[in-house]
């Protein structure tokens, strides 16, 4: 989503943004195309923070002076702004808005938030007065759904003046239709059969377990369905388990595993129905993107998925976090009539395509960061 | 400890055990040495990678416990070896943590074999000598073992290993599949302790739950996670609640925490009940205790369920086929959810279909896991791989 926003950015020729990245990743040459890019390999911030990590695993909590932590940032230019993109870069970003700005004046300091309780509790200092210090810096949030902003006012005691909800949104896909047919055959090969597609990193807050689960009762269904978990890494701990799961459950032929990719749109629009099996997940945007490429949506309710749906006039397709077998129900109704499905694709495809994609809410984003 | 003193044929035992929490394996291991005579207690040494809610127990039950690393933070030895595996000098790393190891245990009476009680406490092997003698005690199925002990060390493992004691006969299947030879396997699978000709009834047992007389309980327990299947618990109170059941459904271990824990807020239906010392207080009222298990060698609360007599609906894994066949429980024939929910709905319809499940169970388990009979076997195995 960052790198939409900063794409909608440059084609609004909105000039002197740069991004700090933590770490480089895949999608790091794509980044410098559309602003100037620093990726913060700084020996010296890694060391303090190790540092620090490790006196407190001795019971000696020290604080690293910010002083010599941000020595490590110096290559960046000073900003009277400084945006975090998640509540997992704030201590940087806090860093940085911590060197005075251009003008003298402190920097603002801007954090977009898309987590919910579960992450935002591991990437949160545990120390209550840390943990204090650090969401006190911030002059504005930006709450990626209705979800995370009541986090972040009843449960984080951040002022609801400072909040603002700002949904995620994608730019609209369009996936060649040879990428398509490729993803296609990638998940069921040249057979007839209906792909129910998740999306979504391999680990337990996206429900993988619960996705084998709603696969395992829906073998005997006769449009013999094959489910498809997009995301994760191949011989981690999760699709380990899933593994074992898929073989205990007697279904090599109905789950496939693939890991993650960059062009998921392909996959989403070669599938015939998307489901979101996670039981926290603050806005997933692969449900967004299932919505623009007028994919029914069935999913547990949690966080944006659930005002994307009532929106859509959907709700009926939300089921209460772990009701698997509700979730059966819905899924196999769905198969059992692709007029409806087809229906509910296209109501979801005229919500998303109105209403979320970045030329809809990336000026309020734009607005927030502002100020 | 009490008792006549040991002599010198009783060889010295180390048991090492990855943790002493209130779980399957740590609470065998105490059963086991309660059953054991004091005399051979007095030569038992406990080395516990971390400590735990048995800690006192088990102090009473053997000679020492040894715990090498804090439960709530690193030690300074565990921290310095991070840090140079971090850096990429892995073998100082664990010279480091094992020196600190070695420091702990150098009052210790030498050993004579050491008992690995456990998969996960299998880095203990490290700190003994080579020629020692060493019993594992495998409590584990495919994944937990994995975790335990990689799978490229697992051949060495097993060889390094004189005897594989197993709890169920698929373990014994993946210690043959991974480089155990079969001589070596011995069968020594969970135990519950008989009280005699008293043996408890449901309604002798007192509740901590409200209303338990008035309501249908549907229970399980254990660690909430992937292991136990806990998650499909949800799945099963919907399901109930769709039908308009008025059964609850509990789980006695504590919510799901970290990637496990659900949005906060959202509908959950699961009575989420802590651990406690005596879980059976509240369990023993189960109108059907549920074992929702994906990976599961044999779990103690299953033989505990058939001391109370409980109707138990089981996911098929580990020993659970074999224990609940013939009409002891109902085990599905995979893991299959809507084929759970539905042996749920069936024992919750007759309260005569329960009593006879948990009648023949209790039978079964008065029978083959009487702690009585398995101590000694396991005590015989121990001594014999010492020599003695």
């Amino acid at each position: 989503m960052l790198y939409s926003f900063l794409r909608w950015l440059q084609s609004e020729e909105i000039q002197g943004v740069e991004l700090a990245l933590l770490a480089a990743g895949p999608l790091l040459s794509e980044y410098q195309k559309v602003a100037p890019t620093h990726v913060l390999t700084s020996r010296l911030v890694r060391s303090s923070e190790q540092l620090g990590a490790v006196m407190n695993s001795l019971g000696h909590p020290i604080a690293v002076p910010s002083a010599i932590q941000g020595i490590g940032l110096r290559g960046i230019a000073r900003s009277e702004i400084v945006m975090a993109n998640t509540l997992a870069s704030l201590s940087t970003a806090r860093l940085l808005a911590s060197r005075s700005g251009q003008n003298g004046k402190p920097s603002e300091l801007v954090c977009h938030v898309h987590e919910l309780d579960g992450v935002a509790e591991r990437v949160l200092p545990a120390s209550p007065p840390d943990r204090e210090r650090l969401l006190s810096s911030v002059d504005r949030f930006a709450a990626a759904s209705e979800a995370v902003a009541e986090m972040l006012v009843n449960r984080l005691g951040i002022s609801s003046k400072q909040v603002t909800v700002i949904e995620e949104f994608i730019e609209a896909p369009r996936p060649s239709s040879r990428a398509v047919s490729l993803a296609r055959r990638r998940m069921v090969g040249e057979a007839n059969r209906p792909v129910i597609l998740n999306v979504g990193a391999m680990n337990h807050r996206k429900g993988p377990e619960r996705f084998v689960d709603l696969m395992a009762t829906l073998v005997a269904h006769p449009s013999l369905p094959v489910g498809v978990w997009l995301g994760g890494e191949r011989g981690s701990s999760v699709w380990l388990e899933m593994e074992h799961s898929i073989a205990a459950s007697g279904l090599h032929d109905c789950v496939v595993l693939l890991e993650s990719r960059e062009d998921s749109a392909s996959y989403i629009a070669a599938a015939d129905l998307v489901v979101s099996t996670a039981i926290e997940d603050p806005y997933p945007l692969s449900v967004l993107e299932a919505g623009a490429a007028g994919k029914a949506v069935v999913s547990f309710e949690s966080g944006g998925v659930i005002d994307m749906l009532r929106a859509a006039g959907q709700a009926e397709l939300l089921l209460p976090i772990g009701d698997t077998l509700g979730m059966s129900a819905a899924v196999a109704s769905l198969l059992d009539n692709p007029r409806n499905r087809e229906l509910i694709g296209a109501q979801l495809a005229e919500w998303v395509n109105a209403t979320h994609l970045v030329e809809h809410i990336a000026p309020a984003l734009w607005q927030v960061v502002k100020g | 400890m009490s008792g006549s003193e040991p002599t010198a044929q009783d060889p010295v035992i180390w048991i090492a055990v990855h943790d002493l929490s209130r779980t399957g394996v740590p609470v065998l291991l105490a059963r086991l040495l309660q059953a054991s005579p004091a005399q051979q207690r007095e030569v038992v040494h406990l080395v516990a990678m971390y400590g735990g809610p048995l800690l006192r127990e088990l102090q009473s039950l053997c000679a020492s416990v040894t715990v090498l690393e804090p439960s709530d933070r690193r030690s300074a030895s565990s921290a310095a070896s991070l840090g140079l595996i971090t850096l990429g000098m892995g073998r100082a790393g664990e010279v480091v943590r094992h020196s600190a190891w070695r420091a702990k245990l150098a009052r210790r009476p030498k050993p004579d074999v050491l008992l690995v009680h456990g998969a996960g406490a299998w880095p203990v092997t490290q700190v003994v000598s080579s020629k020692l003698p060493v019993v594992l005690h495998l409590h584990e199925l495919e994944t937990a073992l994995d975790r335990c002990i990689t799978r490229p060390e697992q051949a060495a493992a097993f060889q390094r290993a004189q005897q594989v004691m197993v709890v169920s006969a698929p373990v014994a299947e993946l210690a043959r599949n991974r480089g155990a030879n079969s001589a070596k396997i011995l069968m020594v699978p969970g135990c519950v302790r008989l009280p005699g000709a008293n043996l408890p009834e449901s309604n002798e047992a007192e509740s901590s739950a409200p209303e338990t007389d008035s309501v249908q309980w549907v229970l399980g327990a254990g660690t909430p996670g992937w292991r136990k299947g806990t998650d499909r618990l949800a799945a099963v109170a919907h399901a109930l609640q769709r039908v308009s059941s008025p059964a609850q459904v509990g789980w006695v271990g504590g919510r799901p925490t970290g990637a496990d824990a659900s949005a906060v807020g959202r509908t959950d239906l699961v009575n989420w009940i802590p651990e406690s010392a005596d879980p059976w207080k509240l369990l023993s009222h189960a109108a059907v205790f549920v074992l929702p298990s994906r990976e599961d060698p044999l779990p103690l609360v299953a033989l505990e369920a058939g001391l109370y007599r409980r109707a138990v609906v089981a996911m098929p894994t580990g020993g659970l086929p074999d224990l609940l066949a013939d009409g002891r429980g109902l085990v599905g024939s995979r893991q299959d959810l809507r084929w759970f929910v539905a042996a749920v709905e069936q024992v919750l319809a007759s309260r005569a279909f329960a009593e006879d499940l948990g009648q023949r169970l209790h039978e079964f388990v008065r029978t083959h896991h009487d702690v009585d009979v398995i101590a000694p076997r396991w005590l015989q195995a121990l001594s014999d791989a010492a020599g003695r």
